[in-house]
């Protein structure tokens, strides 16, 4: 389920097309004529594809959207062992991709409401799923993997509150500011907890 | 705005929310709220231009009932520690049980999540000023923490609140020792470190 169209397949070629299409439209906007005309298919073949029409094809582009930030996460945390920076590093990269993401910014500008609800109820459901499996593995083996699922969940919540509504207390495009957060913020709430082995009984009897 | 005035605008809230509740957002219109508030429809304009206001003023005052409920049932807490955990567990629970809000998340989330966006910024103001003095309290009143490092602090719970209430994502609500510890690790943890001065 958690996985990316192939590039240049139908499926891609019209997700790429919707994607382009409700950012100089927005969403509201779009029909199915507007998608396949700028895919370059014809609207046969984008209801072979999508039967469901446009809400499956306005699904699959969310679902593409959460997928392909989250792969370029995981690409930002391979290779980094030392837990701070690990949060640090997450938590910086994805404000940055959201900042300068001329979609995301264009629609909570001009068309919230589709946005968020992206982000809210269900979608967010999605997205604590997606940083369970591209974020949390970069965790795993530093906190254990019960703390390692809840730890993504909590750079979600962080990321999209300081986004959505900024601070004036910190801003996570700065990686200094972010990793002053993390140490007074983050790390007492992981350390105080984890400090006993990753198996504690704490761990066990909350995650059941 | 004189009694009267706001009087007439609780009595139209209460209506949409009921009209809201009945048959959703955008199968409500001006008209029907206002034979629902028994007013004519030039009254109703006059407190509310559009639906989309009428909307907005909606959120902003289910807001505010819903957290000064909320304040009412932890105001007696011992300490920060369990205000905490009390007040997370009854917030879920009572927007489990709010219908509007179910209803609408349900069905046409695209059209009230904007205004609960506007509104959560202020809603935050008063889960700061609230939270203030239990965590002064919890420092004993002897703090060596920085006031911008507090503000910091409270601008970070007010949050994490807001956050959790909305979605308990991965966190059991009905599991209070579950519940217990999100709040040492989330919560309190980023407090005692703020207010024992560790930031510096």
């Amino acid at each position: 389920m958690l996985s990316l169209s192939e590039p240049g397949s139908a499926e891609r070629q019209i997700i790429d097309g919707a994607l382009r299409h409700c950012a100089r439209f927005g969403v509201a906007k779009t029909t199915v004529a507007d998608i396949a005309r700028e895919a370059g298919v014809s609207r046969a073949t984008v209801y072979r594809v999508f039967p469901s029409g446009r809400d499956g094809i306005l699904e699959a582009v969310r679902r593409h959207r959460v997928l392909s930030f989250f792969a370029d996460l995981d690409a930002e945390l391979r290779g980094r062992g030392d837990l701070a920076d690990i949060i640090g590093c997450g938590l910086h990269r994805a404000a940055i991709m959201l900042a300068s993401d001329e979609e995301f910014q264009g629609l909570l500008t001009h068309e919230p409401g589709p946005l968020l609800e992206t982000l809210s109820g269900r979608g967010l459901q999605r997205i604590f799923a997606a940083a369970r499996v591209f974020v949390a593995p970069h965790l795993e083996a530093l906190v254990g993997s019960s703390e390692a699922d809840r730890l993504s969940e909590w750079m979600v919540r962080i990321v999209l509150s300081y986004t959505l509504d900024p601070s004036q207390h910190v801003d996570l495009r700065s990686r200094p500011q972010v990793d002053e957060f993390v140490a007074a913020h983050v790390l007492p709430g992981v350390v105080v907890i984890d400090a006993a082995p990753p198996t504690s009984p704490t761990l066990q009897e909350a995650g059941s | 705005m004189t009694p009267n005035g706001s009087e007439v605008r609780l009595r139209i809230l209460a209506a949409a929310a009921r009209c809201m509740t009945r048959w959703s957002v955008s199968k409500t219109t001006m008209a029907d709220v206002a034979v629902e508030a028994g007013i004519s429809r030039a009254t109703l304009y006059r407190h509310f231009s559009t639906r989309d206001d009428l909307l907005a003023g909606l959120v902003e005052h289910e807001f505010a009932v819903f957290f000064g409920d909320l304040a009412a049932f932890i105001d007696g807490s011992p300490d920060l520690e369990q205000l905490l955990v009390d007040g997370l567990i009854q917030a879920n629970r009572a927007l489990e049980g709010h219908e509007l809000y179910q209803r609408v998340m349900a069905t046409e989330p695209h059209l009230v999540l904007p205004h609960l966006m506007v509104a959560s910024a202020g809603i935050r103001s008063l889960i700061i000023d609230y939270l203030r003095p239990w965590l002064l309290d919890r420092a004993g009143g002897r703090s060596p923490a920085e006031p911008a490092d507090v503000e910091a602090v409270l601008d970070y719970l007010s949050r994490m609140v807001l956050s959790f209430i909305e979605s308990p994502g991965g966190w059991d609500f009905g599991d209070r020792s579950a519940v217990a510890h999100l709040v040492r690790s989330r919560f309190i943890g980023a407090v005692d470190r703020v207010m024992s001065g560790g930031t510096h």
